[in-house]
């Protein structure tokens, strides 16, 4: 039988811990968390720099070369029934991607994080009636809602990140309105009432910068299921359409090519989904570690 | 058992459902597009249209129209599908076997391998068979449902030859079994039809592998971790000083007490399931509801759509209620919060 302790954290690595190791020093002694944040830095900067790497144009159509597998031409990756580089176009949906994911998480941040607070500071039938609209909207499978939602709207880019960001509203609710109600007792913000600060202030001066660490948690774990969540709506044809490069659109369109063996098409666009979703739960991970205070007393 | 906690539990698992329809309601109601106009086609006069409206009764006061929508849910109106011409609660019943033959395979597999999975792992913590079940855990959480269904068809069935056409239920030629359950294993098994069940749960494998994954990995992953909280408890201390065998000790005491746990996370994996379904089965042209819902989106047809939303999420209610009703039964410590 081997140790039995409830700390996720490597033991050997505690043994060398400074008493008072900083956030990052302990970050850094996770190495899971540390190629996590390769992945999300490598991901990153292939959006931001697409326009000036890719070596095609992710659009541009080639009959000469279509089909390519992988190394010819010059296409390192292949490419597609049209000719258009694969490498191209998964470097143009990094952008696509990242982007909407943190326009959805945003949405969801924003939304859920207000009405959290709300429950949780004004408590009685406020957060009854929020809480359980909460409550019924969690019910439904995240992908469906945002199958529904994502039609209501109309389909296409827009509509789905908006769709992915309402499904997640509940998460950072519950959050917040189990922080804030059990913030709301403590002394300090009592004492914030007594001199009259205005509620608005207590919440966004007092109470929010608390919650702060916990929401950072919540929203880098958000970003990798809201790629996830993009990339299939995208694959049933209901978020970003062709022939904008998206991942998800990208392997509903080598769906065809599967069986006749163009293994290319759908395997990397695949591979970039799961290294960025990887990325952003590695971190996720690895901060939520530093903040648990159990795992914390166990290095220190 | 509490009977106040259950009574209290029944309540909010009603305003729960009642709130689950009437998201669904206005959804249904701010969609774009005429029901009316959509149903008689192009062609049809405005009074066509009013008529048809009058008849079913969306000129009516929204709240009426709520209670009319809830009145005829009651009596399984689920609506009319505009592309396969026919009630949606039939469309239902005739799909339903096939999802739930899929569903159940993938969430019995999820279980079969998740749960000793999670044991293993904690019982042998920070040893290879530790960092392989992490691995797979985080895997499958992180690889999309569509991405892994199309590999292992590109894998199996295209390069190695080992799985049959990913295509529907049973292949070319063969007959379904006399219906009795609707779950083709089973009927053959019932009926003796050796050549129906071979090929059926052949075409079952892969789509249960790729539905199961990631609930496996949320199986493996909180089994892992209730396991390590029980088994640094006091009385499991006491239970290995008073020399009792480890095997006893982690499965008579320890899993016992982590089983609470994880059978919430069952709960839970209930609806992310019947979301996969929606993409495994379109990917395996698995005639069940999932499948049956891309087609409807396909076809502009959205009534199957909210249908399934809502059907999910009523059972998924339903479900919670009755693990947590279960659990308090099981543990007395458990209280509304």
């Amino acid at each position: 039988m081997e140790s039995t302790g409830k700390t996720t954290v490597d033991t050997g690595a505690a043994a060398e811990a400074p008493r008072h190791a900083t956030s990052w020093q302990i970050f850094c002694r996770n190495k899971m968390a540390l190629v996590g944040l390769a992945f999300i830095l490598f991901w990153v900067v292939i959006a931001l720099l697409a326009p000036y790497i890719a070596p095609y144009n992710p659009l541009e159509l080639n009959f000469g070369d279509k089909l390519v597998p992988p190394g010819t031409n010059g296409h390192w990756l292949g490419t597609d029934q049209y000719g258009r580089d694969i490498l191209s176009r998964i470097m143009y949906g990094a952008r696509i991607s990242i982007w909407c994911g943190v326009i959805s998480v945003g949405i969801s941040l924003v939304i859920g994080t207000t009405l959290g607070g709300i429950a949780g500071y004004y408590g009685g039938g406020v957060s009854m009636v929020i809480m359980r609209i909460m409550d019924a909207l969690s019910a439904f499978p995240s992908l469906l809602l945002a199958i529904v939602i994502s039609t209501i709207i109309g389909g296409g880019m827009v509509s789905a990140m908006i769709a992915v960001g309402v499904v997640s509203i509940p998460d950072y609710a519950r959050l917040m309105f189990s922080q804030t109600a059990s913030i709301r007792s403590r002394p300090y913000i009592e004492a914030g009432v007594a001199v009259g600060l205005k509620n608005s202030q207590l919440i966004y001066r007092h109470i929010l910068p608390n919650c702060m660490s916990q929401l950072l948690v919540k929203a880098t774990l958000g970003l990798g299921s809201a790629i996830l969540t993009l990339s299939s709506l995208s694959f049933l044809g209901m978020g970003v359409q062709p022939p904008t490069p998206e991942w998800g659109n990208m392997i509903s369109e080598a769906r065809s090519y599967i069986i006749s063996g163009e293994w290319w098409m759908a395997t990397f666009p695949g591979v970039a989904i799961v290294t960025s979703i990887l990325g952003f739960n590695l971190v996720g991970d690895g901060v939520r570690d530093i903040l648990d205070p159990r795992n914390r007393s166990s290095l220190n | 058992m509490n009977v106040k906690y259950v009574i209290k539990r029944l309540l909010y698992a009603l305003v729960a459902i009642l709130l689950v329809i009437i998201i669904v309601f206005f959804l249904t109601r701010i969609m774009p597009g005429d029901p009316a106009r959509m149903y008689l086609g192009e062609q049809a006069t405005d009074e066509q249209i009013a008529q048809l409206n009058e008849e079913w009764g969306l000129n009516k006061p929204l709240w009426v129209q709520l209670f009319n929508y809830i009145k005829g849910l009651t009596q399984g109106d689920l609506g009319y599908s505009n592309h396969t011409h026919a009630y949606v609660v039939d469309d239902f019943a005739t799909r339903l076997p096939a999802s739930l033959e899929l569903a159940i395979c993938a969430l019995g597999l999820a279980v079969l391998i998740g749960i000793p999975l999670g044991i293993v792992s904690a019982t042998h913590k920070n040893s290879l068979i530790d960092h392989l079940a992490r691995v797979l855990s985080m895997m499958g959480a992180t690889m999309p449902v569509f991405w892994v269904g199309l590999m292992l068809i590109m894998i199996f069935y295209a390069r190695l030859g080992w799985a049959l056409a990913p295509v529907g239920r049973l292949s070319l030629g063969l007959t379904a079994p006399t219906t009795i359950t609707g779950l083709y294993v089973l009927d053959s098994i019932l009926t003796g039809n050796l050549v129906t069940l071979k090929d059926a749960a052949s075409h079952l494998v892969l789509p249960t592998i790729t539905l199961s994954l990631p609930s496996m990995a949320v199986i493996a992953r909180m089994t892992r971790s209730s396991m390590l909280e029980v088994l640094g408890q006091d009385y499991i201390r006491t239970v290995r000083a008073k020399g009792m065998s480890e095997r006893v000790l982690v499965y008579r005491h320890a899993f016992r007490n982590a089983l609470i746990p994880i059978l919430t996370v069952l709960g839970g994996q209930f609806g992310s399931l019947m979301g996969y379904t929606v993409v495994v089965e379109t990917i395996f042209s698995w005639p069940g509801i999932g499948y049956y819902v891309t087609d409807s989106i396909l076809n502009v047809d959205y009534n199957p759509v909210q249908a399934f939303a809502l059907f999910s999420a009523v059972l998924y209610v339903i479900i919670n209620l009755v693990l947590d009703i279960v659990n308090s039964m099981v543990d007395h410590r458990v209280k509304y919060e």
